[in-house]
């Protein structure tokens, strides 16, 4: 049998016989932020995976989780004049303070500018053949990169993970030509934490 | 609840409909409720109106996340409070819809593997369990590895030798055929 067959029987299988209670709703918090050990999250998964009412529970709290990756995306343009603004106060600050006196505020900049995430190609609003061309700046600390193809109303049809900094997506089966996409990458860096590009509409052309 | 129309309405209207498609991918997914998605969204521009309404400027991305899963938890103690009988039990639970129209023998055995296979996942060791109980409910690699908070490596390794696992477990009650060794 392959994965899919496998996957197809699998929940066809009844839940319902769940071990243990249900785990409380911060609990299941936990396990979306990663916290606590690998023994505590198996035991709670174990229960989350076979209940049929704790499952979507899991799935909401993840949803929301993802969702708040929203306001990272927020005005690139107003968020790195805010960043040049708090560079220029610390480069003021610096040159009135005693020399060799460092400030935190600067490590903070610094520490924005290596984490941006932005794409070259393709420009948003760009018209193309297939396959759909991407390439992205690198980021620093990034173990690898996911790229998800979006239909515009936000469904994802499909995502790839490279550690490369280019990508090809000639997928045809799912990208029709005259179709409008959305399409976006996002870093995954080696503390797990995410980078993601702001989000860019791309035109499949004939 | 109706909002004044505003450019703050304006910008959290946006700020709701951009956190609608992130976290929609997830709903899609996973297959959740638009309706717990649309009570998630609602809770969302309630508070955040709140929010803006008690003089915060600045909706940070760490503000939004921790407003974001407290309003999911507060849907599920709500739900788990009203819950006397389950009825997302029976929903989930229940077959799915292709397989109401087949012969009732073919459904027998659809049954019997299933239960085969649910039965094959529970000899594996716990890890490898975990991975695999997963992958089959329909996570994706990468996101078995956030939740469980492994590595890429960790994950494909546990998760292959429970797949393996799982298919010799299958092949010696005479399900599937036996993987060939290169």
């Amino acid at each position: 049998m392959n994965d899919e067959e496998l996957r197809l029987a699998y929940r066809r299988a009844s839940k319902g016989a769940a071990p243990g209670p249900h785990p409380e709703p911060e609990q299941l918090e936990r396990i979306v932020n990663g916290k606590g050990s690998e023994a505590e999250r198996l035991v709670l998964l174990e229960h989350v995976l076979r209940c049929p009412s704790c499952g979507p529970e899991l799935d909401l709290i993840r949803a929301a989780g993802e969702g708040a990756r929203a306001a990272e995306r927020r005005a690139p343009a107003a968020r790195w004049l805010a960043l040049a603004a708090a560079a220029i106060l610390v480069i003021g600050l610096g040159t009135l303070a005693l020399r060799g006196r460092r400030t935190v505020a600067s490590d903070d900049v610094l520490r924005g500018r290596a984490h941006a995430m932005s794409l070259i190609e393709p420009e948003s609003g760009a018209r193309l053949a297939l396959p759909i061309q991407l390439a992205w700046h690198a980021v620093d600390g990034a173990a690898s990169y996911r790229v998800e193809l979006l239909s515009t109303t936000g469904d994802l049809i499909g995502a790839w993970t490279t550690r490369d900094t280019t990508l090809a997506i000639a997928d045809s089966a799912r990208v029709r030509t005259s179709h409008s996409y959305d399409v976006w990458v996002r870093a995954t860096l080696n503390d797990r934490t995410d980078v993601s590009s702001p989000i860019v509409r791309v035109t499949v052309k004939r | 609840m109706s909002l004044p129309r505003d450019s703050t309405s304006d910008e959290l209207e946006s700020l709701v409909a951009r956190f609608a498609r992130f976290a929609g991918r997830i709903a899609h997914d996973r297959g959740l409720h638009q309706d717990d998605l649309d009570e998630l969204l609602q809770e969302l521009r309630v508070r955040f109106w709140r929010a803006r309404k008690d003089g915060l400027r600045e909706l940070s991305a760490g503000y939004v996340r921790r407003t974001a899963i407290s309003a999911a938890l507060d849907i599920i103690r709500r739900r788990r409070a009203g819950r006397n009988v389950s009825i997302d039990d029976e929903e989930v639970g229940s077959p799915v819809l292709a397989t109401l129209a087949a012969d009732p023998a073919e459904l027998l055995d659809r049954s019997e593997l299933a239960q085969r296979i649910a039965l094959g996942v529970e000899t594996l060791a716990p890890a490898r369990r975990a991975a695999v109980r997963l992958y089959l409910d329909g996570y994706r690699r990468d996101e078995i590895a956030e939740l469980l908070r492994w590595s890429d490596a960790k994950t494909r390794n546990l998760l292959y030798r429970g797949l393996a696992d799982l298919r010799a477990v299958l092949v010696a009650q005479g399900i599937g055929a036996p993987e060939k060794v290169q």
